[in-house]
């Protein structure tokens, strides 16, 4: 694998190097598939999304004018795409902005402490699916924001630029994700199962 | 500080991004009251248990699939590339053309509030471009970027696409298709005796150019023919009858 670095092989793309647009695809497709898997839960969906993703990063090659970061800009037309995807399949019949119930000012008194369980418990599959399926149950707008941030590692300022949203959006939409999650794991630990709530 | 104030600053607290003053009297909280305490080793063991959920590995093909789109898509441009240059139906018989060169910039000692002008300007240009027909936005203002007037009409078996493009040289002109969109940009120039005139009015319009189309219905961007006469481009855009399908690979056991 090159250690070229993105803005170098970007340049090489935008002269015609197809060989450096590949190595830019190679580097980055497994993160835009896992992305749009999470958003969307369907492989096949994904591999649209990610179809889509790099041939309009292909189309508008020429235009990136290297003022943000090759991932930024990346990550923002996947997100767009999975976005579009998503209204295509209608899959969310409320609003993208609708709030998510969090029970913040009425914190129940915590009596079991379960970040102490024995490591093996949080190593099984069963977990990942429970943690996937509370991803997926998250409105959109704060799933994008969780994932970018907790899932892709990228700092507040680049998923701020990433959703063109503000600093302090992305600060109050990822804690509110993450209360909703942990709410979530807190069940599943105290009850041994995890319901979905019924679409309403 | 109480319990219900430490929800608000979990997360703040975590990223390290607690103004200290409250930090402190989170330490303190968490230090005394055993609900809390659990409420945030909960979170935080959450936060790093979504950090370490292990990525899917693409699944087979996905990788392969991809990388054909895109080579194709490649191909694909750099034919019509190539194909629109080695047209004979675009030579250029004024051969005698004065070569261009980049303009040469005086020095101006105002030169960072006309930087801001610009910036001022694109933005206007991009708000008239918005709101009003191309036509209204040029003169003065589209000397930054300027937008070509097209039409695309239906043929039947084909779409034709004209742009006028006045003064343009085919090697100035560089068109791609896909199966849906068509992106056409270039630049004009000014002759190096035109730049040395000296001015009473200059409305004339110069430098890059950018347009991308969607086109109504799938094209087989092979059979694109593209040809500049009089100022005005003409790409033949014939139409793909069949849907398209995607490609998969399916494994017999």
């Amino acid at each position: 694998m090159s250690r070229y670095s993105d803005d170098v092989l970007v340049e090489k793309a935008q002269s015609d190097d197809l060989n450096a647009f590949d190595k830019l695809v190679s580097r980055y497709e497994e993160k835009i598939y896992n992305l749009a898997y999470r958003i969307l839960r369907n492989r096949e969906d994904a591999e649209d999304v990610l179809q889509e993703t790099f041939i309009s990063v292909f189309k508008s090659l020429k235009k990136f004018k290297r003022k943000s970061a090759f991932s930024t800009w990346v990550y923002r037309i996947a997100t767009n795409a999975a976005l579009m995807k998503l209204r295509k399949k209608k899959l969310e019949t409320v609003s993208l902005d609708a709030p998510l119930k969090i029970g913040e000012n009425e914190i129940k008194r915590e009596t079991v402490d379960w970040s102490k369980n024995p490591g093996k418990i949080f190593k099984t599959q069963r977990l990942r699916e429970i943690m996937e399926q509370a991803i997926e149950l998250l409105p959109y707008h704060y799933k994008t924001v969780f994932l970018l941030r907790d899932e892709e590692g990228l700092s507040t300022d680049e998923v701020a630029k990433v959703l063109n949203i503000s600093v302090s959006a992305v600060k109050s939409r990822l804690h509110r994700a993450r209360l909703s999650l942990r709410e979530k794991l807190t069940k599943y630990f105290s009850t041994g199962s995890f319901e979905k709530p019924k679409e309403v | 500080m109480e319990c219900k104030d430490l929800i608000f600053f979990l997360s703040d607290y975590i990223d390290g991004e607690l103004d200290p003053k409250i930090c402190a009297e989170l330490d303190q909280h968490l230090n005394k009251c055993e609900s809390c305490r659990i409420v945030f080793n909960t979170f935080e063991k959450t936060i790093y248990l979504f950090k370490e959920i292990e990525p899917h590995k693409l699944p087979d093909g996905v990788h392969n699939r991809l990388h054909k789109v895109i080579k194709e898509s490649w191909e694909t441009k750099m034919r019509i590339h190539l194909k629109t240059f080695a047209s004979n139906k675009m030579e250029i018989k004024n051969k005698k053309e004065v070569e261009t060169m980049s303009p040469i910039r005086r020095y101006h000692p105002l030169a960072e509030i006309s930087k801001i002008e610009d910036m001022f300007d694109r933005y206007l240009n991009q708000f008239f471009r918005d709101f009003f027909p191309k036509r209204m936005a040029r003169g003065e203002l589209a000397r930054v970027e300027w937008t070509p007037a097209v039409d695309i009409v239906d043929k039947g078996t084909h779409f034709l696409l004209r742009s006028e493009l006045p003064g343009l040289k085919r090697e100035d002109i560089s068109i791609s298709v896909t199966t849906d969109s068509i992106d056409i940009s270039g630049e004009t120039k000014r002759s190096e005796e035109e730049k040395k005139e000296n001015y009473y009015k200059c409305e004339r319009y110069y430098g890059s150019f950018s347009r991308s189309l969607q086109i109504p219905a799938d094209v087989v961007p092979d059979k694109v023919e593209a040809s500049l006469k009089d100022g005005i481009l003409e790409v033949k855009l014939p139409k793909k009858e069949v849907k398209k399908v995607k490609a998969i690979d399916v494994k017999v056991k």
